[in-house]
């Protein structure tokens, strides 16, 4: 028998709280499509998505509608493609681009992440092709999602694909002008790059990963902000320790909620069920943001001293609630800062609260990195890349994931606004200070060696 | 063994359950199975007795009505079905309905009895009226069984009706989402 409390505290999660499963992603492992023919490569690929995601949207609103939780974005996530397809030129990788992008409008799903290259040591001829692509397939696509690691703990920077993706970056945006540099919303460069991520832009199948898993995202930062807000006004003296213990326990019961649908999704679709990603990701909406929990919290806005040790305490009993709720938890799980998709974060770098240096500080105790970050459009290639090898470096001795999810606006200055639309938002302009000052480092190129870290054989 | 059911009724106060047990175990009557609740200031409780002694139906009811009406509760005693109350249920799913709405005469009859037509079997149901907050609102939560047969949707769609003829919100969720937030 439920209690009262027990149904109530539930339906206000998912009606006041805006308590969602963000994604429900279906990994297709493509390497038994590859071949040295492009027109074959591509028809098995289509072929293999659209049917091992036929019911994946169907399935996920049924089991949506069975449990009154509503599954936000449905997403397919595939292997990398410079690797499955390494023998492409690339020209049929923009081809293979546009393939992925149809398969994921038959399946009807949102995005379809995996236009991909691990480049952390070095490139292979498939990673250059797919390198050189990118800029391209972003712009002539509409749901393909791209991304590219050039770090890790274990091999160090590979400076010379840093330099390459501030390049590209700026390709992208140039390719994507008309719409303020969108393409750059789906390019993600990594350090340290799960292989299991459920979510965009970063989702791709890791070459370890089964033949198709489902994996899933769950989020909910409105959630924990309302049990903060409960705990203070029961209890005003409540200390921050107390406060992480709620945390860590809402994100427990949230992440129950994932596991639990995320395995029945699986199990009408036969595939394996892989893991629950618990990431507090916001959308542009009030009550769904990650920087009202900073608020909640007692600092005035995201940005201001006290926010990485904010941030931190967060991350971590966001990780310590999703490990206790589930076995199965993976891809990035904390909690997500990108400047755009959250309408809080966005405004306290409006108002000059949030600057660009300390949201990196702020990137090595959050999961991801520096997110959804609107730059001037004279931003150099160079610049961009040094901004990226900052954020490389933190993941790489931290030995954690970070990312770098840039936009040069094209034709804009700092102060100015864009608008991206839909879950991707709307923000001001970020300045960079001291841009064009790098070059030299950058042009250097080369390995930064992997730390000492790494050493641990 | 025979059993029986045996419900009391009474302005709650301590002590009620010590009197109802002391006069079963007078009448060496055993308590299988007891549910209570309090309901604002009102007691109720149902027991399931084994009869061990095997004494006849009427005296136990006449002995506990006359012992437990002194006490100012109302007891009423009946012979329990032989198969034990098993009613051979059809294969079920576990659902959460809940109602938010003006509190009105008949919206009850109107859910529960569209519940009926489609021969889900309420489990566990529960008013509140939400004092506090809003004072005229009425909040249901009826724990139900709904047999395999009838899709979710079909439910939805008969609760709907009812909702917008007594202008309340509604939900129907599996059960499980609330034992996965709530329980570990």
């Amino acid at each position: 028998m439920l209690s009262n409390h027990e149904v109530l505290s539930t339906l206000e999660m998912i009606k006041s709280e805006n308590l969602d499963l963000r994604t429900v992603t279906l990994g297709v492992s493509l390497f038994d499509c590859a071949s040295d023919d492009p027109e074959r490569f591509k028809d098995n690929i289509y072929r293999k998505i659209v049917c091992l995601a036929a019911d994946l949207v169907d399935t996920c609103d049924e089991i949506g509608e069975k449990y009154g939780v509503p599954v936000v974005n449905k997403r397919i996530s595939v292997s990398p493609i410079a690797a499955v397809g390494a023998g492409l030129s690339s020209r049929h990788m923009v081809e293979v681009a546009k393939v992925l992008d149809r398969a994921a409008m038959e399946a009807k799903v949102d995005f379809v992440g995996g236009f991909s290259a691990l480049v952390e040591k070095g490139f292979s001829r498939g990673d250059m092709a797919l390198i050189e692509a990118i800029p391209e397939a972003l712009a002539v696509t509409a749901r393909l999602c791209s991304s590219v690691n050039v770090a890790s703990t274990r091999a160090g920077i590979n400076m010379d694909a840093v330099y390459r993706m501030g390049q590209t970056i700026k390709k992208t945006a140039e390719l994507t002008a008309m719409q303020d540099g969108l393409g750059c919303a789906k390019l993600v460069v990594f350090a340290n790059i799960p292989q299991d991520v459920p979510f965009m832009a970063g989702a791709y199948l890791g070459i370890g990963e089964p033949e198709a898993v489902i994996n899933v995202g769950v989020s909910g930062p409105g959630v924990v902000k309302k049990a903060i807000e409960r705990a203070r006004e029961a209890n005003p003296d409540i200390s921050l320790g107390e406060l992480a213990e709620i945390i860590k326990r809402t994100a427990c019961r949230v992440t129950r909620v994932g596991e639990l649908m995320g395995r029945e999704v699986a199990e009408k679709l036969k595939v394996r069920f892989g893991i629950v990603d618990l990431s507090l990701a916001p959308t542009p909406n009030v009550g769904d943001s990650v920087g009202e929990i900073f608020q909640s919290l007692g600092l005035e806005r995201i940005g201001v001293p006290g926010s990485t040790a904010v941030l931190a305490m967060v991350n971590d009993a966001v990780k310590k609630g999703g490990a206790f709720a589930s076995c199965n938890v993976g891809g990035l799980s904390g909690a997500f800062i990108p400047v755009s998709e959250d309408l809080n974060i966005a405004n306290a770098a409006a108002e000059g609260y949030l600057c660009l240096e300390k949201l990196e500080a702020m990137t090595s105790v959050c999961s991801v990195g520096l997110d959804m970050v609107a730059l001037p459009g004279d931003t150099t290639a160079e610049t961009l890349a040094a901004i990226i090898a900052d954020e490389m470096a933190i993941g790489m001795i931290n030995k954690k994931t970070t990312a770098a999810r840039l936009i040069p606006v094209p034709g804009k200055k700092a102060g100015e606004k864009v608008f991206f639309g839909g879950l991707l938002g709307e923000a001001i302009i970020m300045p960079v200070r001291s841009n064009d000052c790098s070059a030299d480092f950058i042009r250097r190129g080369g390995l930064i060696p992997a730390p000492i870290q790494s050493m641990t054989n | 063994m025979q059993k029986f059911v045996l419900s009391v009724l009474g302005k709650d106060r301590p002590g009620i359950v010590a009197q109802v047990a002391s006069a079963l175990c007078s009448l060496g009557c055993n308590i299988e199975d007891c549910s209570q609740t309090i309901l604002q200031t009102e007691f109720a409780g149902i027991f399931i007795l084994s009869n061990r002694e095997g004494r006849p139906l009427d005296v136990i009811a006449e002995t506990l009505t006359d012992r437990l009406g002194a006490c100012g509760l109302t007891a009423d005693v009946k012979a329990m079905d032989e198969n034990g109350g098993k009613t051979g249920a059809k294969a079920a799913s576990p659902f959460v309905v809940t109602t938010m709405g003006p509190d009105q005469i008949g919206m009850i009859a109107a859910i529960s009895g569209a519940l009926a037509e489609l021969a889900v079997n309420i489990i566990n149901f529960k008013a509140i009226l939400r004092t506090d907050m809003e004072p005229e609102q009425l909040m249901t939560i009826f724990e139900v069984d709904v047999p395999v047969s009838v899709l979710q949707r079909n439910l939805k769609n008969r609760l709907s009706e009812v909702s917008l003829q007594y202008n309340l919100e509604f939900t129907v969720q599996h059960r499980a989402i609330f034992e996965a937030t709530n329980k570990i």
